[in-house]
């Protein structure tokens, strides 16, 4: 079947030689299908290699075909194929056409115990990475991927040549994770870099990239990462197995991946965690997780994640631990406050005021007079006008979103309370939910107190507390039965791992953090020698 | 697993809209009280006064303390509702007549009886609703009321406008004084449930306030708010039997009555300087301990009160040494055995009111004769002989020792 293929390609080209006109051209191109091309070898003949490529991918103008001839004689022909833009002109020059066209006499193939191949790889190709391929579908891709390729008339083979330079961004602090101290380095779209970045932090020989490519149509590079004597074996080979699932027509970003592996799919809580930064992917995999990066964005993944880690930020390991702990904590009130503080105020204030202070509940009756709401429309309404805002505020360019902010300052702070529309109050709990919910470091966990906001503000308006705690028990009924990666999703609360505490409840000085996760890791448990702990002269155990 | 979702959604949406929200009220409809009048009306009936705030006045720069910008063209923090009923219940609910709001009684300070009321009737009349009914507290300060509590519950004020919440806050601090014994509720409905105990609690009246400017010329300065003419007091006690008021102590009997039980905590502490030359030491009660130890002697019931007390030199005319300072603690001793003497001597002799809690204590040594004796105890109090032994101890006299005084030229 490939031979007709094949037959029929080369006849079609040979008719419409040598100019081939535009109309028919469109008709004329091999629809690129690499079930087909798996079975296609290069041939000997080089005429006909080109001509097939050319229909691959002559229609792509980025495609450069060179020719020329080798050998003293000039008798040999030869061409490179690659893709414009993607390879570095330099290397391609001095390193390949130079030594072919000019430096080799010997390419007559006649020196006695020599192979052609061994010529070409041991004495005339200066690029430190040459391949042989036979595959024709090995050569379209590696084309595709920004490698040069070599044919010469005469060899059933070709030569891939890893020469790839583009035009990439530079390392750069990363937007979404600022930290106060710690590293300045984020990742950044280019897959080789950022796998360098990690590679540069954990100089250890277990330290496995396994890359497989994942997309029908894209082919996007994707790594797996982990420490193969920490990380467990079956968490790696789930994670490989859940990847090696996918059939997707594209990749273009590490959410896709996301959505496609995490454990329970209608959860409004990410089981995923991801970062920017290269630092936090190595403490994740000194801590025996896995880190899937994907080419084309800086956001790496993180699995498995439990709840109590999208509440910790690599800050809290750099900072002295004392403020460690209590800016987790900080982090713990906000999260509750974030989700339940409106619908508390809505529950307290229209059902439960017994449970004020008086002046406090006359305040707030005080305030109320003459707004026109209940509080609970009073909450949605503000709610809303927030979100749109801080929506606002985000994809606009930062010189308008100064205009949305004033905006959102004088129309909610001032005007909505003036004419009577909210109770300063209201705004008060407004502001500080927000206020709340951005010291949380995960983007994507923050998201979802956001949306889940709102139902629970409804169930505080029409059950009072009594629904509060309803949603909160189905909340927790859900989290408990979470997993991710088969970690559960309250771990170490839930079930209890008391050991593990140590990043949970507090964040223990690095001299206590004697042991990895004990949820995660089953061997290799020990992060440190004996007693770390730091003393004076004076009061060191044993002098 | 869908189905269970949409299952679930569904009971979610019946239960959300099935049973209403009958209990929602909005902050703003609400008539917080803060305080509570009850008096007799004419025939036979009981007024109800109930004190409500009026949060709308709150918000116009005004708070609940006081007075920015409040003028006496402002509207009132506060109002007085009256209504009138056959029982209490029924003049509560009448209230719905005169007043759209909701009333929450969550934050009620005082139930204030008109001492009219209180001998005439008793208060078992009302109190039944006040414990029975789930949205009333035991926590109420129960007063009785000297005069008309309409105008009583409506005493202007500067500092706290709305008058119950001034009481509310002179109870949280008149044991700095210990010259009166307020009760809350719960702990009157225990004492006249009780068969060896009678309740007691504080009196509350208004006097002519004597910061009020007397002299002729003396004009209030332009915008300011005159002094109130009348200032709410507390004064003394009024003791009980059973539910019906009986008798009414001074502040130095309320005195002795405190000590009696036990319940001075502070307070001062005035005496007559041991020199005999009239001048008089004050002393800052520190802590006290009473203890009463009853004994049955040839079908006699003797009772010898023992209090023990602190206390430092906050005032003398007269220099102070290690000397002197014994003879201090005796002249102490002296005064609060008369207190207590004087409150004995009311209590018991004339009002034959139980109000210290002798039959408790009687009680608890002799359980087998008290089952005999709790009926009679009422003829059995007044026979009651009692005799004290006083103990003071003065830990020191605070930050100068010598009185500040002119030296001799």
């Amino acid at each position: 079947m490939s031979i007709k293929l094949l037959t029929r390609a080369i006849k079609k080209l040979k008719k419409k030689k040598p100019a081939v006109n535009a109309e028919n051209k469109q008709s004329e191109q091999w629809v690129y299908h690499p079930d087909e091309l798996k079975k296609i070898n290069v041939m000997a003949k080089l005429e006909n290699n080109l001509a097939l490529l050319k229909n691959i991918l002559g229609q792509n103008q980025d495609v450069i075909f060179r020719s020329f001839l080798l050998g003293r004689a000039e008798q040999t022909a030869a061409a490179i194929v690659y893709i414009e833009g993607l390879v570095d002109i330099h290397v391609l020059n001095n390193n390949i056409i130079r030594p072919l066209m000019a430096g080799l006499r010997q390419l007559d193939g006649s020196r006695a115990g020599v192979s052609f191949q061994e010529l070409l790889t041991g004495s005339m190709l200066t690029v430190s990475n040459v391949q042989a391929i036979r595959v024709i579908d090995d050569v379209v891709a590696g084309i595709l991927y920004g490698e040069v390729i070599l044919f010469v008339n005469g060899q059933a083979q070709a030569w891939s040549m890893d020469v790839r330079k583009w035009n990439t961004r530079d390392i750069t602090e990363p937007v979404s994770e600022v930290l106060l101290r710690g590293p300045r380095e984020g990742f950044t779209e280019t897959l080789p870099t950022n796998t360098t970045l990690i590679r540069r932090k954990i100089k250890s020989p277990n330290l496995i990239f396994e890359f497989l490519n994942i997309g029908r149509v894209t082919v996007t590079s994707v790594s797996i990462v982990y420490i193969k004597n920490i990380t467990a074996p079956d968490l790696v080979a789930e994670v490989k197995s859940r990847l090696k699932r996918i059939d997707i027509d594209g990749v273009l970003e590490s959410g896709y991946l996301e959505e496609l592996i995490e454990d329970n799919p209608y959860s409004p809580f990410p089981q995923v965690l991801h970062t920017e930064r290269p630092d936090r992917v190595a403490a994740a995999l000194l801590d025996g997780r896995v880190a899937i990066l994907t080419d084309g964005t800086p956001f790496a993944l993180i699995v498995p994640a439990q709840l109590t880690a999208f509440m910790t930020s690599p800050d809290d390991y750099y900072q002295r631990y004392f403020i460690g702990t209590v800016i987790i904590w900080l982090r713990y009130i906000s999260f509750v406050m974030s989700l339940l503080l409106p619908s508390l105020y809505v529950a307290i204030t229209t059902f439960h005021h017994e449970m004020l202070p008086l002046r406090l509940l006359v305040s707030i009756s005080s305030y109320r007079q003459g707004v026109p709401f209940s509080a609970l429309v009073e909450a949605l309404l503000l709610e809303f006008v927030f979100e749109v805002l801080r929506e606002a505020g985000t994809r606009m360019p930062r010189s308008v979103s100064q205009a949305v902010t004033i905006a959102g300052t004088l129309v909610i702070g001032q005007a909505a309370v003036m004419a009577s529309l909210v109770s300063p109050l209201m705004v008060i709990v407004v502001a500080t939910t927000g206020l709340a919910s951005f010291t949380n470091p995960s983007y994507n966990l923050g998201i979802s107190t956001r949306l889940l906001r709102f139902p629970l503000m409804l169930l505080a308006g029409t059950l009072g507390l009594l629904g509060v705690a309803f949603g909160i028990l189905m909340l927790t009924i859900h989290l408990a039965g979470l997993r991710s990666f088969g970690l559960p999703y309250l771990s170490p609360l839930a079930p209890l791992q008391t050991g593990d505490l140590k990043d949970v409840l507090v964040r223990v000085p690095w001299w206590a953090m004697k042991t990895r996760p004990a949820e995660l890791v089953k061997r290799n448990r020990r992060r440190q020698a004996g007693d770390l702990k730091p003393a004076s002269p004076g009061r060191r155990k044993g002098g | 697993m869908a189905r269970m979702m949409v299952l679930l959604w569904l009971v979610l949406l019946l239960v959300l809209t099935q049973p209403g929200c009958w209990d929602r009220r909005e902050a703003e409809e609400l008539g917080i009280v803060v305080g509570y009048g009850i008096e007799p009306a004419a025939g036979g009936k009981v007024r109800l006064i109930v004190q409500v705030i009026n949060a709308g006045a709150q918000g116009q720069g005004q708070n609940l303390m006081g007075a920015a910008g409040q003028g006496p063209t402002s509207i009132k923090s506060y109002t007085n509702l009256v209504s009138e009923g056959d029982t209490l219940f029924e003049a509560f609910r009448m209230l719905s007549t005169k007043t759209g709001a909701r009333n929450i009684h969550a934050f009620a300070q005082v139930v204030i009886v008109s001492e009219e009321y209180a001998r005439e009737k008793g208060l078992s009349g009302i109190l039944d609703l006040l414990d029975r009914d789930p949205v009333t507290r035991r926590s109420y300060w129960l007063l009785i009321g000297r005069g008309d509590l309409a105008s009583l519950l409506d005493e202007p004020g500067t500092l706290n406008p709305i008058p119950s919440m001034r009481i509310g806050e002179i109870l949280k601090h008149q044991s700095l004084a210990a010259v009166s014994a307020p009760l809350r509720l719960g702990e009157f409905y225990r004492l006249m449930e009780s068969e060896s105990a009678q309740p007691f609690t504080a009196v509350v009246e208004s006097e002519l306030n004597q910061a009020v400017p007397g002299e002729k010329g003396h004009e209030v300065s332009e915008g300011s708010i005159p002094e109130p003419l009348r200032q709410i007091k507390l004064n003394g006690t009024a003791v009980f039997r059973q539910d019906k008021m009986v008798g009414w102590l001074n502040e130095k009997e309320s005195r002795g009555l405190l000590w009696l039980r036990g319940e001075v905590k502070e307070g001062f502490l005035k005496s007559p300087s041991p020199g005999g030359t009239g001048k008089l030491f004050t002393a800052e009660i520190l802590n006290t301990k009473t203890t009463l130890l009853p004994e049955i002697k040839d079908g006699e019931i003797y009772l010898t009160v023992k209090i023990k007390a602190e206390t430092y030199l906050e005032e003398t005319q007269e220099p102070v040494d290690s000397e002197t300072v014994r003879l201090l603690e005796a002249a102490q001793a002296g005064t609060i055995a008369e207190e207590a003497g004087a409150a004995l001597e009311k209590a018991q002799q004339e009002y034959r009111a139980d109000v210290f809690g002798f039959g408790e204590a009687v009680h608890r040594k002799y359980p087998g004769e008290w089952k005999e004796m709790k009926n009679r105890w009422p003829e059995l109090f007044p026979g009651v002989q009692v005799s004290f032994q006083v103990e003071t101890k003065m830990r020191h006299t605070a930050m100068i020792s010598d009185p500040v005084m002119p030296v001799e030229k």
